[in-house]
């Protein structure tokens, strides 16, 4: 429908003749992509999943527990021998919702015997088991975007669930210190959202040297770009009071995971796409870093180092994103930078009139955003690009 | 394609069906080989993402020699010599610092290797197995969603009538083999 609209509106304006028009409609026809089919299967395979899981966790006393354990295992098994057949015919769409649908089944079947064992291991151990187990069947069939996205959701909730037990690790590393409890851990805190997202784009980039798999590699390096943002972001913007001693050793983890992550880079052959990933990591990594260093500053010297902070690694972001002609980035950094200003206008006054003015010279001052960010958009000249 | 990809497909597929199956048979041989203690716990009940409702439960001894410490918060390794089992609380005695291996007490009819809290200002010594310690000396017991409210009401209203079972090895680790109300299996 989309598509014919657009047809319709450039044959209208004379871009295109009708004969154009039908070819366009003719090619299209022979290289659809049911993208709303694919995502309603997704979200079927993993509604089925979920539902397994509900079941499990209802944990009906009626059944005998071997009768469960026995439905677990063979619907594990079914699923697998499907896969497989799916795999071995080139069933592209049954192949990916079956490997979505087996994924969340493993899970299930953890789950179960967790509750029938009466297993007390916490959750990121059974996660942990679950990414172990299915990663490898993930990596050698499934190459949609949304198996490669749903593995990248697991992988990081499984790296968030094991916080505790990675600041112990830290700790005893050295890296962080082990007097405080992990929340009061400034630096902790700070690398445990930095590291996956570096960790993801070294995952991405060796997930695109497999050439079925490439279209995947692309989706997660993107998906790793904007958790590296919202990482820098949150570790910007949040102001604790400093907790830990001696910042040199999370920097030293954090600046490996970031060199890490370049030179994973070099596994894509052509320079002019490296360079957009690598523009991000050295602007994130530094933002990264003096958000890192301003902890220390007292009182509203801090809070506006921090404003300028985040204001600038968005400009950078946008200026990076203008050159590599990714007009709806520039547009998020371009938003970024304008609700950064908005809050800095309402931080800046108290009171009540002085909020009712605040919020009209707000409306204001975003409607003078809006229209500026509309001119720069328009500059910004739009260029294939593989990534950011 | 590579003759060894399919090979490496039905590895990498057949991997989380036999790692499930491994799971199931190893708990199943560390029951089989384990003695049976029967223990009373106490406890309230809220739920777990993936296994559904669970009791957080303690388990209810009958201290004979209680873990000693300077804090409540002070935690002891070692293990629970079980004197005496049989109908109500088991009656037992913490030993601090003993391993699997270690020598055994003549009046010990079984040893249950784990972590120890003292009494102090607290209501009971506290003590939980190795292997149960869901955090802090406590365990979680999963239990049916429908059957939960009445559990949390019962552990409140009739301490004792929930028991577990508890399957012992020579070397002192412990797994749950069973939930009893009122002596009889929950859900097994």
């Amino acid at each position: 429908v989309i598509r014919e609209l657009f047809i319709r509106r450039w044959q209208a304006a004379g871009l295109i003749d009708g004969a154009t028009a039908e070819r366009i409609r003719t090619w299209e026809a022979a290289h659809r992509r049911p993208l709303w089919l694919w995502a309603v299967a997704g979200m079927g395979a993993l509604a089925i999943g979920l539902g397994v899981m509900a079941v499990v966790g209802a944990n009906w006393e009626n059944i005998p527990a071997w009768v469960k354990l026995a439905v677990s295992l063979g619907l594990n098994t079914l699923c697998a021998v499907a896969l497989y057949v799916f795999w071995r015919h080139r069933r592209a769409w049954a192949r990916e919702v079956t490997a979505l649908l087996l994924f969340s089944l493993v899970l299930s079947g953890i789950a179960l015997i967790g509750q029938v064992y009466q297993l007390q291991s916490p959750l990121w151990r059974a996660l942990l088991l679950w990414l172990v187990l299915c990663t490898p069947f993930l990596a050698l069939v499934a190459r949609s975007q949304l198996a490669g996205a749903l593995w990248a959701v697991a992988a990081v909730t499984t790296w968030f669930a094991a916080e505790v037990p990675l600041h112990h690790l830290f700790a005893a590393a050295g890296i962080v210190s082990s007097q405080n409890r992990y929340l009061e851990a400034d630096y902790f805190m700070r690398l445990l959202v930095y590291l996956p997202a570096c960790g993801t784009i070294v995952v991405a980039m060796a997930r695109r040297l497999w050439p079925h798999a490439r279209d995947q590699g692309d989706s997660l390096l993107k998906l790793a770009a904007a958790g590296l943002m919202v990482a820098v972001s949150l570790s910007v913007v949040f102001d604790d009071q400093p907790h830990d001693d001696g910042w040199l050793r999370p920097v030293v983890v954090a600046a490996g995971a970031t060199l890490l992550a370049a030179a994973s880079q070099w596994l894509e052959r052509d320079a002019s796409a490296r360079r957009p990933v690598l523009t991000l990591l050295g602007i994130s990594f530094a933002a990264w870093l003096a958000g890192l260093l301003i902890v220390d500053i007292d009182g509203r010297a801090n809070d506006v180092a921090r404003a300028l902070l985040f204001i600038l690694y968005w400009a950078a972001i946008g200026g990076m994103a203008a050159r590599a002609g990714q007009r709806s980035l520039f547009g998020v950094a371009f938003t970024m930078v304008g609700l950064r200003l908005l809050v800095v206008y309402f931080e800046a006054i108290g009171g009540l009139t002085a909020t009712g003015l605040g919020l009209i010279g707000g409306g204001v001052l975003c409607l003078a955003l809006a229209t500026a960010g509309w001119r720069l958009t328009r500059g910004v000249s739009r260029r294939p690009a593989r990534a950011v | 394609m590579s003759r060894l990809l399919p090979i490496a497909v039905i590895v990498a597929l057949a991997l989380p069906v036999l790692a499930l199956a491994a799971l199931i048979g190893q708990q199943e041989h560390l029951l089989a080989n384990a003695r049976v203690l029967n223990v009373p716990v106490s406890g309230v009940d809220p739920r777990d993402p993936l296994r559904g409702r669970y009791i957080v439960a303690q388990f209810d001894w009958d201290w004979a020699g209680e873990p000693t410490a300077p804090n409540r918060f002070a935690m002891r390794r070692g293990a629970l010599c079980v004197l005496a089992e049989g109908q109500g609380r088991p009656r037992v005695r913490f030993i601090e610092g003993w391993e699997s291996g270690d020598d055994i007490d003549g009046s010990c009819r079984m040893m249950i290797k784990g972590r120890g809290w003292p009494k102090n200002d607290n209501p009971s010594a506290r003590f939980v197995p190795e292997s149960l310690d869901a955090e802090g000396g406590l365990v979680h017991l999963f239990v049916s969603e429908d059957r939960a409210p009445e559990l949390e009401r019962l552990l409140r209203e009739h301490p004792g009538g929930l028991t577990v079972d508890l399957a012992v090895r020579p070397d002192g680790l412990v797994s749950i083999k069973a939930l009893r109300l009122d002596g009889q299996v929950l859900g097994r």
